[in-house]
């Protein structure tokens, strides 16, 4: 169990998107760890990430259409985890918005930003391991959780409200619901692992009537030892994000399908500390309409985890 | 046995049923004004000519990616503009502003004046267009 601890991974949940023909950079990152804790483990970690975005694309083509000259944000923040049982982990996570920037270049009024920052979303989670074949070659996590809208969705400036698209929070509760699978495909190398996890939010109307559409979020991912306690990580991550909707309806703008390849080193710093860094490179992107895409966004992540539990005894050694 | 069965059967089909989208709605077109004028008494230095009688988009419709400009018409003194919408972006702040959007359809637009003893909201349909 504890080999999952390690894969801390940040990724953007497109159910969350701030989007205002949505922009990747906008999106509100939600954050998980694979599979579950031993009883009685204690799993924090902190992380950082950078979106940025400065290109159009109407359908999966580029296009030249010049509103946003860009757009990114800096969140960061920390999850908790603790294994309850063996089989049973609790998760919150809290973010905070160090930045969410625009920079607007708009016939008349020229070039324009609006800014904000705060605390956003925070997320609690309940994840079940509902199956552990005995030979552990495969393993299946069923996760439940909800987003609380503990950010601020209508912050003004001059008396003038921002742009949702700059808002640390989203002023709805959000389901969530998760599945993790590890397989162990070749019994001659226990130490290749293929994960699978998807995620779907279901959003909820915020008092403003919006509602960010149903998103779901599948990553692929594996690992490979490079050095003694470094490893290079391979992932691959499918977004998809339903119509947001104003006062139940259509916005016309904000429906997207992406693929991202996710490459990251994950390094164990030894007393059950990791540190891990990765990339987000988009290979395949569609949007409705014409909407700002993703360009680039790179992560860091640290975590430790605490045994408040009596250690384990080897029979042998008592 | 059989009657729990049908009475499974009815719930789960009534969940289903209300659970239906209607995602091909169309956006309501009209003005609407909601006009909330809250009199609690003159404070010193009020004007006692308040008045907020319309919003006015120029151009209208909104051209995507281009600005508008929005302009409250409001009469007296020490005015408060506080501006909201229900999409798209705001520039600027009092009585003129800029609003812009990069996402065609009809939104709305909504600003309060007030003065310290009247209040008057006024909320306008605004089209983004090609």
């Amino acid at each position: 169990m504890r080999f999952f601890a390690v894969f801390v991974f940040i990724f953007l949940c497109v159910a969350d998107a701030f989007s205002q023909c949505t922009c990747s950079s906008c999106m509100a990152p939600g954050t998980t760890t694979f599979g579950v804790l031993e009883k009685g483990d204690l799993m924090a970690f902190g992380f950082f990430k950078r979106n940025y975005s400065d290109t159009y694309f109407e359908g999966d083509k580029r296009t030249h259409f010049n509103y946003l000259s860009n757009d990114f944000s800096d969140y960061s923040g920390i999850n908790v985890s603790y294994g309850v049982t063996n089989k049973f982990t609790v998760q919150a996570s809290l973010g905070y918005y160090i930045n969410k920037i625009e920079n607007f270049n708009i016939p008349i009024i020229g070039q324009q930003q609006l800014s904000a920052n705060g605390l956003a979303d925070a997320e609690i989670y309940a994840k079940y391991n509902v199956f552990q074949a005995k030979s552990g070659v495969f393993s299946l996590t069923l996760s439940g959780g909800a987003k609380l809208p503990t950010g601020k969705y209508n912050m003004s400036v001059n008396n003038v409200e921002l742009t949702r698209d700059v808002q640390p929070g989203a002023g709805a509760y959000s389901g969530v619901l998760m599945a993790f699978m590890m397989l162990k495909p070749f019994k001659k190398k226990p130490n290749l692992f293929i994960l699978f996890n998807t995620r779907v939010d279901f959003n909820g109307v915020n008092p403003q009537g919006y509602q960010y559409g149903t998103g779901n979020t599948n990553t692929l991912s594996t690992t490979i030892k490079i050095y003694k306690q470094l490893s290079f990580i391979a992932m691959f991550r499918n977004e998809n994000h339903d119509f947001d909707k104003v006062n139940n309806l259509r916005l016309y703008s904000s429906s997207s399908i992406a693929v991202f390849a996710t490459p990251g080193v994950s390094i164990n710093l030894g007393h059950d500390i990791s540190f891990a860094c990765y990339a987000d490179l988009p290979m395949y992107q569609y949007y409705h309409g014409i909407q700002l895409a993703a360009k680039y966004a790179y992560s860091f992540a640290i975590s430790k985890i605490f045994e408040l539990h009596k250690p384990h005894i080897p029979e042998e050694e008592k | 046995m059989r009657k729990k069965f049908y009475i499974l059967l009815v719930c789960t089909l009534s969940f289903f049923v209300s659970c239906k989208k209607n995602d091909e709605a169309t956006i309501p077109y009209g003005t609407t004004k909601n006009y909330s004028s809250v009199l609690n008494g003159t404070p010193p230095g009020a004007s006692n000519v308040f008045s907020f009688t319309k919003i006015i988009i120029s151009p209208n419709p909104v051209k995507i990616g281009i600005a508008s400009k929005i302009t409250a018409v409001a009469t007296g003194t020490n005015l408060k503009f506080v501006w909201t919408t229900t999409h798209g972006d705001l520039f600027g702040a009092g009585n003129v502003i800029y609003y812009s959007d990069s996402c065609i359809g009809t939104y709305s637009i909504t600003c309060v004046v007030s003065d310290g003893a009247h209040s008057v909201t006024i909320t306008v349909p605004i089209t983004i267009s090609n």
